[in-house]
């Protein structure tokens, strides 16, 4: 059930009247969230419900281990049980195939005869996020963020609750269980910012990504041989600014479909295309997913502490951060280049720091964190190697006539790349304008806006990139 | 919190909040007017999209109950085209594609 289809409006107006109608009756309210996120997720794929409920059961009952361990010993032990448990769990479905098939390789070119097995599995969609969700309980646990552990329909709504169950916001669990905790107000539910997120986020993937998908960067990246130097840049800044809208419309839409049911989601993309450097960037893109890696992986592991332990550090979350989006030697060298990259502007930060301020360093940082991080977004497009070298190649390719530039295209590139230069207010200010209308017709104009969205897009509505990972 | 601490030495830089309240300085309304402007939204949709809810009506899978729900979808797309009201809808694609194509 993809959001910007009529059966998820239908799906989320019984939703929105069940769960505020049992208001007055909280462990109700919670259940007929739970019971709705199952459905939702049955929508998707009903066999794994079961696996759904099993990490659930599996990550409250390592949860109370952890709260009952009476020694330090004994809770380090529990979280890390619970940890390797999540990351078993992740790893069978998710990199069982993709390890056979490399250990299979380096076998074969050895020499040897590789006969690892391989599983006919299906992947569970969203089960990258669920087991972070997960960690994040029995973590947020040990490190004394939650004080004890949660009833088990917390837990099971938490890590189920559907808005952010297949494609996040990764939302930590010391953010979210005391939401569920406390009774829901009906006189302060954030409508406005909801509904400005929720337009704004149709908008972004009905009609800039997926016309920046179907008319500019599937041809692109389906045979680069045929392009030539403007056509391959064009479409690697389309695939740069597709994902940033097809990506950033699932978790605003999340955030605003949350809001309208009372709760809080964290925010996600911070206009990520402006960004100085590439610390920067990743302070702005997936903000849920690189603060959970820096906090769950990178910190643990000592974070800045001594000179090449930083650098180390740095790789080892990029490279993970990689292999978390896809089992496929891609996604690592997409990890790989970032984590080279960010080594590099940490030295050179800590040796040469005044390099890093002044107009020229703004306007160049700009112009080069964009670039690098194209670059890189075209090991993470193609679909292998072979594919992306070939892009590469075609980039040298200068003199070939332009085939895939049509002014609306141009205008979906560039409209969106300057809209990430907007004020960083531009919402407290849309939202300041509109609150002046009465609440029924800005609803009027939120049902308005989504038919001519619907008009505007093209037939059908594609997936979301991120429910593959 | 003495975890937390402990560790805060490892990274010298300030860093950034973990978790960003987007909706934190949002203006709030009761239940009652956001549950008319739910309804209000639904309204405008099923006058003005009544094409796009007999496409999804076409859709669904052939049952007793499916049969009966694109029946009525029929029903009301036809009342509401002797008033003109899916014109918008049409209007509205078709500009765009004027515009999509405007140039090439």
């Amino acid at each position: 059930m993809l959001f910007p289809t009529l059966n998820f409006g239908l799906f989320f107006v019984v939703v929105f009247f069940l769960a505020w109608g049992a208001a007055r009756w909280p462990v109700l309210r919670i259940w007929v969230l739970i019971f709705a996120s199952y459905a939702f997720y049955a929508f998707w794929d009903r066999r794994f419900m079961a696996l759904l409920l099993g990490s659930t059961i599996l990550n409250w009952v390592m949860g109370w281990l952890v709260h009952l361990s009476r020694s330090e010993r004994g809770r380090k032990r529990a979280v890390g049980v619970a940890v390797a448990l999540n990351l078993l769990v992740l790893g069978v479905f998710k990199y069982f195939n993709f390890f056979s098939e490399s250990l299979n390789n380096a076998l074969a070119s050895l020499g040897f005869r590789g006969d690892l097995p391989y599983l006919n599995v299906a992947l569970p969609v969203g089960i990258s996020f669920f087991t972070f969700h997960g960690i994040s309980y029995v973590v947020d646990l040990y490190r004394g963020k939650l004080a004890r552990p949660a009833p088990f329909s917390h837990v099971l709504l938490y890590i189920s609750f559907f808005p952010q169950l297949v494609a996040g916001p990764i939302v930590r669990a010391s953010f979210f269980m005391p939401q569920i905790a406390a009774e829901p107000d009906p006189q302060e539910i954030k409508a406005c910012r909801a509904f400005l997120l929720i337009v704004g986020g149709l908008l972004k993937k009905v009609v800039i990504a997926n016309y920046l998908a179907t008319d500019l960067v599937d041809d692109a990246f389906f045979d680069p041989t045929r392009y030539g130097t403007l056509d391959l840049l064009l479409a690697v800044y389309g695939y740069a600014l597709q994902i940033y809208c097809d990506f950033s419309a699932y978790t605003d839409i999340a955030i605003g479909v949350a809001a309208l049911l009372g709760f809080r989601f964290p925010q996600n993309f911070n206009q990520p295309y402006r960004s100085l450097g590439l610390q920067d960037f990743w302070r702005r893109w997936h903000i849920s997913l690189s603060s959970w890696l820096r906090d769950y992986l990178y910190i643990p592991m000592g974070g800045n502490t001594g000179d090449w332990r930083r650098y180390r550090n740095l790789m080892i979350t990029m490279l993970l951060g990689g292999l978390w989006h896809g089992a496929a030697w891609t996604f690592v060298s997409w990890g790989a280049l970032h984590g080279s990259a960010l080594s590099v502007e940490h030295w050179l930060r800590q040796h040469w720091p005044r390099a890093f301020t002044g107009p020229v360093w703004r306007a160049v940082g700009i112009f080069v964190t964009f670039h690098f991080v194209c670059l890189t977004w075209i090991f993470f497009r193609a679909p292998d190697f072979d594919h992306a070298f070939l892009y590469l190649d075609g980039l040298t390719r200068l003199g070939e006539p332009v085939m895939l530039a049509s002014p609306f295209i141009l205008l979906l590139v560039f409209g969106t790349l300057a809209a990430q230069f907007l004020p960083a207010d531009r919402m407290e200010r849309i939202e300041a304008a509109i609150t002046r209308a009465p609440l029924a017709l800005q609803g009027a104009m939120v049902g308005f806006c989504i038919v001519a969205i619907d008009a505007f897009g093209p037939s059908g509505v594609a997936p979301f990139i991120y429910f593959q990972f | 919190m003495a975890l937390e601490q402990s560790m805060d030495h490892r990274v010298p830089r300030a860093l950034p909040p973990a978790v960003i309240d987007v909706m934190a300085p949002a203006g709030v309304a009761p239940l009652r007017r956001v549950a008319g402007a739910i309804f209000a939204a639904v309204l405008v949709m099923a006058l003005l999209g009544s094409e796009a809810l007999l496409n999804w009506a076409n859709d669904l899978p052939i049952s007793a109950t499916s049969d009966s729900i694109l029946a009525a979808a029929q029903s009301w797309h036809d009342a509401l085209s002797r008033e003109g009201l899916p014109e918008v809808a049409t209007q509205l694609r078709t500009a765009f594609r004027r515009f999509q194509g405007w140039g090439k």
